[in-house]
């Protein structure tokens, strides 16, 4: 991410992503921290709401089945007492109905009950009937006389206690004895079938309670009975009141909290013997009918446990209580619409939703303006440490830029550049070394102007001395106007500027041309300088009819006298007498020459000619050399060389080799020594392919003509 | 190719083994081997089976170690190559050198 960028961008960079990343942790944290107390405010916020909510609900539920437990249980306990009293008065009867049977003849009153279908509908008496519409009997006139004689008791009973209606008594065998107003007669008729002495007689020594019923003058009645046994058990008769229901009622329905609760009673076996549409026609009494869940409803009943429950009545979702009243084995209860209950809690639901909503809005809007703070601060915060960075950067890298500007003057030659230290850092320290660099430099700079300028002098020296052993050497081409005889051709290439190979070539008179080619020990300048000593020498000893071998003895002694540096040179001289082709030579530790000569049908050939040498010059004083001889024939031709020849190297270090060297030449015998020469040395440097070369190189070649 | 000198001494003995190329790249630095080794030596060997040319700057050093030992000792030639040999033969140098084949 880094690499290719520069140092200021490097250090801004990573500043800044050591800055980020720390700021964004801390931030990242803080945001955590922020939502999280949101979120926890928002989570009280809601609890609180949902708390206030049940606190406020329990505590109306709670009143709501206070109010309601008081209102049944005072009315249950009011109907319970005065259902006591009235049954106390039906056994009171039964007593004394008992009385009447143990002993008739203690009960002498003339009471006579009239037939029920003759007795007046407006006014109270007794009568009676006969089950079955049977007449009556002697014995039954005998036990309704006896019976008769509870008149006055419940005469007094009737009207002592408004609320009862008619007071009965049923016997057994047969007569329904009736202290009432009511004359309806039906001769079928059979009480002993009724349920209210069936109910009673299979329940001897208690008070029945038989549930609502409808009078004829359509009011809600209800029936007390119990049964009077002889002394072995038998029922012998049943004692009953009705008793009017309906003010009862009429008061239990006006009971309740408020006009949205509705009071009732329940029977023995929960039919509903009490309620508001009891008058109506198709009333139904069975407790399913009004009740959803009516086995949970019974369940609830049934626990009697004081406390209020919910149920659905009549459609309606009802709080309900109930209270039992223990003489008849009834529940009286009242029921409170649900709604009207939790209405307050509804309210106070949706007024703690409003503030707690505002209050959630106002957190809402707190923590909003805390994030953008927050935000704002970051961009603050990151804006400053950029700029901070950049700055610190351009602290570290101004001073760089100073040096790399110093440095780059510095590559363009200027050295005269005030450089300051500017800091005591790796990049003060870095200026110094650079002044140290560029005064330094100043001397280097001074030396190598000198050296070069040594170099250059020398150069052109050398050069210099190129030109001059070039124009020691003759080169001009043919050397000699008016000589005909002869034709020869010579060439030299140093390895360096100035070479240590040499060839000479004279005519020491009108008959004789001499030649000599050698090669000094060394090279350069110090070897060229002991060769022009040789050249010089042996040309100045050189006489047309001198023996060679003296010439050569006499040279070696002088050069070996004063060579202090162990140069040697090996040389080959020949003088030709042009007139009679007779060639004397003279070989100082020199390559041998070749001849090329014709044979009988005319080809030409070239031969090494290979009489031992003697030493090379300069190597001992005291040498003697012996000169030979041999005949060259018009149209022969001699090839004298240096080493630098056969020895010429390729990049393998191949040497280019005698063998090459002899093949060449007879390859080329019909070429003149002036194209013969040009055209060796191109076939050494094919050969070479531009290896160095570390010899030079000196060829001389020449023909002879014609006899002179 | 260069040149390697291999130098062994003992008991005034002095071994030079040369191989290579003895040339004017190689010969100053056998020069200065002369130049410096040869104080004492009575006896001087050159052991040149292994070199492959020998140039006349080649030749110059041997005959400047010839001088050397003619004064103090004794100097020999070991074993040169044909190639070597022939060189040696051209330019006179077996009239001064001890060449033993």
């Amino acid at each position: 991410m880094l690499k290719g960028k520069k140092i200021k961008a490097k250090l801004v960079l990573t500043m800044l992503i050591l800055t980020f990343s720390t700021l964004m942790l801390v931030y990242l944290e803080m945001f955590f921290a922020i939502f999280y107390m949101k979120n926890t405010a928002e989570t009280i916020y809601h609890e609180i709401a949902e708390n206030a909510e049940g606190y406020t609900a329990e505590a109306l539920l709670t009143e709501a089945e206070e109010a309601m437990m008081a209102i049944v249980d005072a009315e249950a306990q009011a109907t319970n007492s005065r259902f006591s009293s009235e049954a106390g008065l039906i056994e009171q009867s039964a007593d004394y109905l008992k009385d009447i049977y143990a002993d008739p003849g203690a009960f002498t009153g003339s009471y006579r009950p009239v037939p029920l279908n003759e007795a007046p509908s407006d006014k109270v008496t007794a009568r009676y009937s006969v089950a079955g519409g049977k007449s009556l009997t002697n014995r039954l006139s005998r036990e309704l006389k006896s019976i008769a004689n509870i008149e006055p008791l419940f005469s007094s009973i009737m009207r002592h206690n408004p609320t009862i209606d008619d007071m009965y008594i049923g016997t057994a065998s047969g007569i329904l004895y009736e202290y009432t107003a009511e004359n309806d007669y039906s001769p079928d008729y059979a009480h002993t079938e009724r349920p209210w002495y069936k109910k009673a007689a299979s329940n001897p020594g208690s008070v029945v309670w038989m549930e609502t019923y409808i009078d004829p003058y359509g009011k809600a009645c209800i029936t007390a009975a119990t049964a009077v046994a002889d002394d072995s058990g038998n029922v012998i008769a049943v004692v009953a009141a009705d008793i009017r229901f309906n003010e009862i009622m009429e008061n239990l329905l006006a009971r309740g909290i408020g006009k949205y609760s509705t009071s009732f009673l329940l029977g023995e076996n929960y039919d509903l013997i009490a309620y508001r549409d009891i008058y109506d026609e198709d009333f139904d009494p069975s407790f399913s009918a009004h009740f959803e869940d009516a086995d949970t409803v019974k369940e609830n009943l049934a626990k009697r446990d004081g406390r209020a429950f919910f149920a659905t009545l009549d459609g309606k979702e009802v709080y309900m209580c109930a209270s039992r009243i223990p003489v008849s084995g009834w529940t009286f209860c009242t029921a409170a619409d649900k709604e009207q209950i939790t209405q307050p809690i509804d309210a106070v639901k949706a007024e703690t939703k409003d503030i707690l909503a505002s209050a959630a809005s106002k957190t809402r809007k707190a923590f909003a303006t805390l994030i953008i703070s927050v935000a704002l601060s970051f961009i603050i915060v990151a804006a400053l440490s950029s700029a901070i960075a950049s700055r610190f950067a351009k602290s570290i890298t101004d001073p760089l830029e100073k040096i790399k500007e110093h440095a780059a003057a510095i590559g363009e030659g200027n050295f005269e550049q005030n450089i300051v230290k500017e800091t005591e850092d790796e990049i003060g320290e870095l200026a110094e070394c650079l002044d140290d660099i560029q005064h330094d430099l100043i001397g280097y700079t001074e030396n190598l102007k000198n050296v070069t300028a040594e170099k250059e002098r020398i150069s052109a020296e050398l050069s210099v001395a190129a030109n001059i052993q070039a124009s020691l050497l003759p080169s001009v081409f043919p050397p000699f106007n008016d000589v005909d005889e002869i034709d020869i051709y010579a060439l030299m290439d140093p390895a360096k500027e100035v070479g240590g190979d040499f060839y000479d070539f004279f005519m020491p008179d009108k008959y004789h041309l001499a030649f000599v080619v050698t090669d000094v020990s060394g090279k350069g300048v110090p070897a060229s300088l002991f060769m022009v000593k040789g050249k010089t020498l042996i040309k100045e000893h050189t006489r047309p009819d001198s023996d060679l071998g003296e010439v050569f003895s006499t040279v070696n002694d002088i050069l070996t006298e004063s060579n202090t540096e162990e140069f040697f040179i090996t040389a080959y001289e020949a003088v030709i007498d042009l007139r009679s082709g007779e060639v004397r030579f003279v070989n100082a530790g020199h390559e041998h020459p070749f001849l090329m000569e014709r044979d009988e049908s005319r080809t030409a050939h070239y031969t090494e000619l290979k009489p031992k040498a003697g030493l090379a010059l300069a190597v001992m004083e005291g040498i003697h050399y012996n000169a030979g001889s041999f005949m060259m024939r018009p149209g022969d031709r001699l090839f004298q060389y240096t080493d630098g020849v056969p020895e010429a190297s390729d990049k393998t270090d191949q040497l280019y080799g005698m063998d090459r060297l002899e093949r060449f030449l007879n390859d080329h015998t019909d070429m003149t020594p002036q194209d013969l020469l040009p055209a060796l040395r191109e076939d050494i440097e094919a050969f070479a392919d531009g290896a160095d070369q570390y010899d030079d190189i000196a060829m001389l070649c020449f023909e002879f003509v014609k006899k002179m | 190719m260069a040149m390697t000198i291999e130098k062994k001494a003992e008991n005034g003995t002095v071994t030079f083994v040369l191989k290579g190329r003895l040339d004017t790249n190689t010969a100053p630095e056998l020069q200065k081997e002369i130049d410096d080794g040869l104080k004492g030596v009575k006896e001087l060997n050159f052991e040149i089976s292994g070199l492959e040319y020998l140039s006349s700057a080649g030749l110059r050093t041997l005959l400047s170690a010839q001088k050397t030992m003619n004064e103090q000792g004794t100097m020999k030639v070991l074993h040169p190559k044909d190639s070597v040999m022939e060189i040696f033969e051209i330019t006179g140098f077996t009239d001064i050198l001890t060449i033993i084949k």
